[in-house]
């Protein structure tokens, strides 16, 4: 039953999302509109909001820049001489003879455009497809691992009363205080002597032995199951398993979801582990891809923003559309009355 | 007697099951935790330079560290973004959660606006909030100055360079808000219904029905933003060329842990910075987890 | 708190919780399908790549990690190619590495891990710290027997490899840092001749005050920030040795930064924070990037030092920019058109499986006449090689010829020792203290030369 919300009330709430989301979007925003920038337009100042192009005209054969002088003219630049001076030719009249202005007195004509080279180049710079598939490989099977070994994990410690699930709770909750760094070149040696470096062993075999993190969340979702449930359940002799199977799990769907998702999203985003585990190029995932762009002797920022769109885009859609299945109740609520 | 085994063969049985179920992370925690921590543990008491091996040395690491005034800098930095960045993201991620929970058109599109933040790669991301936080024409300080506000120097200002980064990283509570709003669906809309006939307010409905409910939730995501903030240091990094600037005033704990072991090549003094991190959070979360007894609710279980 | 009453019917009639629930759709049967393709064919590439590896291929092929993203990747590209056109025997397979100069995460835990790459590039400053944790291997056998004279090089990029006695590594490219730019539009717009810029720290200053505009506080245009030079470190090598000062002596192995000469240079680096609020110049010239000099391209800063890669950058954002090279302004009693040498070099990693082809790499690379041209040609770098046919091509490129010419002149590089990294950090910390006031720069100097000296301590003491 929705609750009836008097107008002001709507318009507000209308009013704060458009604020807020206006705010949290527009660094996107940036991001999309500088990949649709061609490389000159993109350190300008004062910044072009949407994407310009500069607009061109056709001079005895040549593409040309167009510009416009102090009286709003339009010419053509047919080149620059020394001197701060530059050879122009009005627009109008392109057979007319060139004459020479100050460069200062120029400025350059734009008109709104989509520079989809970034794109076209940017997903060719560096080997996106396969990266792509790599990426994804890791990814799904590492959301499969961790959704099967948390949430046995997660049920083990709340569901099941045994001694020691509070020790082991604690250490569990503890392993993730320790720095990253610092675990990094022991378990690194690991993978060594089992000869799992260079393949995707390490990014995924850790994640079907659990979580903290998604254990601890787990846990709490769990924990908010009604205890009566399982008792009842058992009553009907039914084991753990089976009420693990046909209780918690499917009463878990949002819980399971957001861990699935986050785990998507750590596992796409993550740098470190595969910059040191992966050392042959064919095996490189997305992150990897994306240092390509930045280097020490130069930037390209276009494709940089470009591919780092596309890198974007599929969790934006994945997001957009599987929404309803975080904000999914469990059947349990009382909504039903 | 009859009850005595019954109850030894539950507890039994419990035990048999609480293992397997447990066995996936036990497993885990085995080889890829156990070796790696006792491991960082013993290089803290040795000089290790990487490439060559370890050699005991005793406390001289721990007794160096004490005597760091980078150490002490470096935690008190890491002390203030905790101590701000947590609750700031918090609170906002929650009113984005009731926010975003109401029934209105389009909620979908709000719901992804507010997301997309926290999926940014972050080399993009840092590129696009280096841009916008320059202090002479950076968005944001157009934006502030235009509603005649003072306009910091962020990034190159030492009193301004760590809200900066506390600004960052609360455009990238997304994650947590979604946490939240899978929570929210939990709440039985009749308590509400009850309340509202009661004469209840909506701030009191908030404080006495949304907040309970949802206090497991805003109790993991307490945690588990406590203990990232404790290891913050990878968006400071990359936005200050990897050396926690201006004045080392965001040259946070696991920045500096970082520079020790992969820069300066002084592994055994990294790993005793680490323990040293890692037995500090260890401390304030069992205090958090002893006092949550009294504002933590669970619906099923305890 | 209402009841909640059991219903086992509902949650026996609810589907079972199969791996498709995880991406929110309805678990169907070919949702899990996929996740099995999935899974098995990540098993599969798993194992094709252990069966990759024990098959001997025909050619033999060489691993060399290059930090080389951005513009000049597909660049390097077309080196290797052509090495490998003029190469027969075998081949070389470039592999991208992200590289943070002062880190290098990947390449260390590859050593360590004897599963190394075959040759890798290495930042030259960073040459001698490699050599002292043993990372890469001496070359001096491999030089004698190719007949290499250290005189083929230009001298700092020799002194650069060189670490106690033995060759380390070889210059790929050579790095004059820096040109100085000016930019012509804003000298004619405030009145000065654009063909002639500040030869001396005294014109620069005039000229600066000339050119620095503030309006209402908020900062419209600015002649030049000192330390502002490609990070404060780099910032202070630069005015430091063209005030003579000294940094390190290599004879007596001590850090040299607090030297009175360097202290002058950050005085007079310092003398600009007085003149603004320092908090609103750093933000002023933080853009895309911190290592990108852009508000010179936007024309807000209109004279600073350039790196040599800047010639691409310039003609790919700003190629309507009016601007000039020439060589670093002096004080008085300083040092002419004074410079260092960066730079990257090749070297041969602890543990390399094929050590003699990977000296053949780096010999065609850095020291064959046509390897230097085709580097020199396709890369527009300068090679360390002074004897390369591109040395002469480059005489007649603008731009290039002018870093050419400061090249020949070139007297320095950063200190060769193993606590490098640590001291660059060391000083950038000090420029901070001095520029944002919280030390006096006779102090912050002291401070980085003793922290530094009890690094590098450490370190020689092998620990």
């Amino acid at each position: 039953m929705a609750r009836r919300k008097t107008n002001p009330a709507k318009i507000a709430t209308y009013a704060a999302l458009i604020l807020l989301g206006t705010i949290f979007i527009l660094p996107f925003f940036w991001l999309l509109s500088t990949s649709f920038k061609p490389s000159s337009r993109i350190q300008q100042w004062p910044p072009d909001i949407l994407p310009m192009q500069p607009v061109h005209a056709r001079v005895a054969g040549r593409s040309v820049d167009v510009y416009r002088d102090k009286h709003g003219a339009e010419l053509a630049l047919i080149e620059r001489l020394k001197g701060g001076m530059a050879s122009v030719k009005p627009l109008s009249n392109t057979r007319a003879t060139a004459r020479t202005v100050k460069a200062d007195d120029l400025t350059q004509v734009v008109k709104p455009g989509l520079e989809w080279s970034n794109y076209s180049r940017g997903l060719v710079f560096i080997p996106f497809f396969a990266e792509l598939r790599n990426t994804l490989i890791i990814a799904l099977s590492c959301v499969l691992g961790t959704i099967l070994s948390c949430s046995l994990v997660a049920y083990g410690l709340c569901k099941i009363e045994w001694k020691g699930r509070n020790l082991l709770f604690i250490i569990l909750l503890s392993t993730m205080m320790l720095p990253a760094q610092v675990t990094m070149i022991p378990v690194f040696t690991i993978f060594v002597k089992l000869h799992w470096v260079d393949t995707f062993l390490p990014l995924i075999v850790p994640s079907f032995l659990g979580s903290a993190f998604f254990i601890f969340l787990l846990r709490q979702f769990f924990m908010g199951i009604p205890r009566e449930l399982s008792e009842a359940a058992k009553l009907d002799g039914c084991s753990e398993f089976a009420i693990y199977r046909r209780i918690v799990m499917p009463l878990s769907k949002p819980a399971l979801a957001t861990v699935g998702l986050f785990t998507f999203m750590g596992a796409w985003n993550d740098f470190l582990n595969p910059l040191i585990y992966l050392l042959d190029e064919s095996k490189y995932t997305l992150s990897l891809g994306l240092a390509m762009f930045t280097g020490q002797y130069g930037n390209e920022y276009g494709m940089l923003m470009a591919v780092s769109a596309v890198f974007t885009l599929p969790i934006i859609v994945l997001f957009f559309f599987t929404q309803r299945t975080f904000i999914q109740g469990m059947t349990m609520s009382g909504i039903k009355g | 007697m009859k009850t005595k085994t019954k109850r030894s063969t539950t507890e039994r049985q419990n035990l048999r099951n609480g293992l397997l179920f447990c066995s996936p992370a036990i497993i885990g925690l085995a080889t890829f935790t156990l070796y790696p921590v006792l491991a960082s543990l013993y290089y803290s008491f040795c000089n290790y330079p990487m490439l060559k091996p370890p050699v005991w040395v005793g406390l001289a690491n721990y007794h160096t560290l004490f005597h760091d005034p980078v150490f002490y800098k470096s935690l008190s930095n890491t002390a203030y973004y905790a101590v701000l960045a947590t609750p700031l993201g918090i609170i906002t991620a929650f009113f984005m959660a009731l926010l975003l929970n109401q029934k209105v058109k389009g909620m979908a599109i709000f719901r992804t606006m507010f997301f997309v933040p926290s999926i940014v790669p972050m080399v993009a991301g840092v590129v696009l909030w280096l841009w916008l936080l320059k202090s002479d024409n950076g968005l944001i300080n157009i934006i502030l100055g235009a509603m005649h506000l003072p306009t910091p120097g962020w990034m190159s200002d030492p009193l301004w360079s760590k809200p900066a980064l506390i600004l960052m990283s609360i455009w990238g509570v997304g994650g947590w808000m979604l946490i939240y709003l899978a929570g929210l669906q939990d709440v039985p809309i009749d308590l509400y219904e009850a309340a509202e006939i009661d004469g209840a307010s909506p701030m009191q409905r908030m404080l006495h029905i949304t907040i309970p409910f949802l206090s497991p939730h805003l109790f993991f995501t307490l945690i588990m933003g406590f203990i990232g903030a404790m290891g913050y240091f990878t968006q400071a990094f990359v936005m200050t060329s990897g050396k926690g600037g201006p004045v080392d005033s965001t040259r946070f704990f696991s920045l500096y842990l970082f520079q020790n072991a992969f820069m300066y090549w002084k592994m055994g003094y990294a790993c005793a910075m680490a323990w040293i991190l890692f037995i500090l959070v260890l401390l304030f979360t069992l205090f958090l987890f002893k006092t949550s007894a009294r504002f933590v609710h669970y619906g099923g279980e305890r | 708190m209402t009841a909640f009453r059991p219903a086992i019917i509902v949650a026996k009639d609810e589907p079972g919780w199969l791996p498709g629930v995880v991406i929110g759709l309805r678990p169907s049967a070919k949702q899990i399908c996929l996740m099995c393709f999935l899974l098995a064919a990540s098993l599969v590439l798993c194992a094709g790549c252990a069966r990759h590896k024990s098959s001997a291929p025909a050619t033999v092929v060489i691993s060399v990690w290059h930090p080389w993203g951005g513009a000049q990747k597909e660049r390097l590209a077309e080196v290797i190619k052509e090495f490998n056109r003029t190469h027969k025997d075998f081949q070389v397979r470039a592999v991208f590495t992200p590289n943070d100069l002062d880190s290098n995460q990947k390449f260390f835990t590859s050593v360590a891990a004897d599963m190394p790459p075959d040759a890798t590039f290495v930042d030259g400053p960073q040459v001698a710290a490699w050599a002292e944790q043993g990372a890469i291997q001496p070359l001096d056998s491999f030089i004698k027997a190719s007949g290499i004279k250290p005189s083929d090089y230009f001298p700092p990029c020799w002194a650069q490899n060189t670490y106690r006695g033995k060759v380390w590594a070889m210059t790929y490219c050579a790095d004059p840092n820096f040109a100085f730019a000016w930019n012509k539009k804003v000298f004619r717009d405030c009145g000065l001749d654009p063909e002639k810029p500040p030869t001396t720290i005294e014109e620069l200053d005039l000229m600066n005050d000339r050119i620095t505009k503030i309006d209402h506080g908020r900062i419209v245009r600015i002649g030049i920030i000192p330390w502002l030079q490609f990070g404060n470190a780099n910032a202070m090598f630069t005015w430091g040795w063209a005030f003579r000062g000294s940094f390190f002596d290599p004879k007596t192995q001590r850090v040299t930064a607090d030297d009175p000469n360097a202290v002058n240079a950050l005085e007079w680096m310092v003398s600009y924070a007085k003149k603004f609020d320092v908090t609103r110049i750093n933000g002023f010239a933080a853009g895309f990037g911190s290592r990108d000099q852009n508000p010179f391209y936007t024309g807000q800063i209109a004279m600073g030092c350039l790196h040599i890669s800047q010639l691409d950058d310039i003609k790919q954002y700003a190629p309507d920019l009016d601007y000039g090279l020439t060589f670093l302004p002096a004080p008085a009693g300083g040092e002419e058109h004074s410079s260092w040498v960066g730079g990257w070099c090749l070297a041969i990693p602890k543990g390399s499986k094929h050590p003699k082809e990977a000296w053949e790499f780096l010999r065609w690379c850095c020291r064959d006449p046509k390897g230097t041209q085709a580097v020199g040609r396709l890369q527009s770098l300068l090679p360390g090689y002074r004897k390369s046919p591109y040395i002469e091509e480059v005489r007649s490129k603008p731009g290039y010829d002018q870093f050419l010419r400061i090249m020949e002149e070139c007297r320095h590089q950063r200190p060769v020792m193993p606590a490098q990294s640590f001291y660059m950090g060391s000083l950038d910390r000090a420029v901070d203290y001095a520029v944002y006031g919280r030390m006096s720069c006779k102090e912050a100097l002291s401070k980085a030369t003793k922290e530094t000296q009890s690094e590098l301590d450490l370190r020689l003491a092998g620990r």
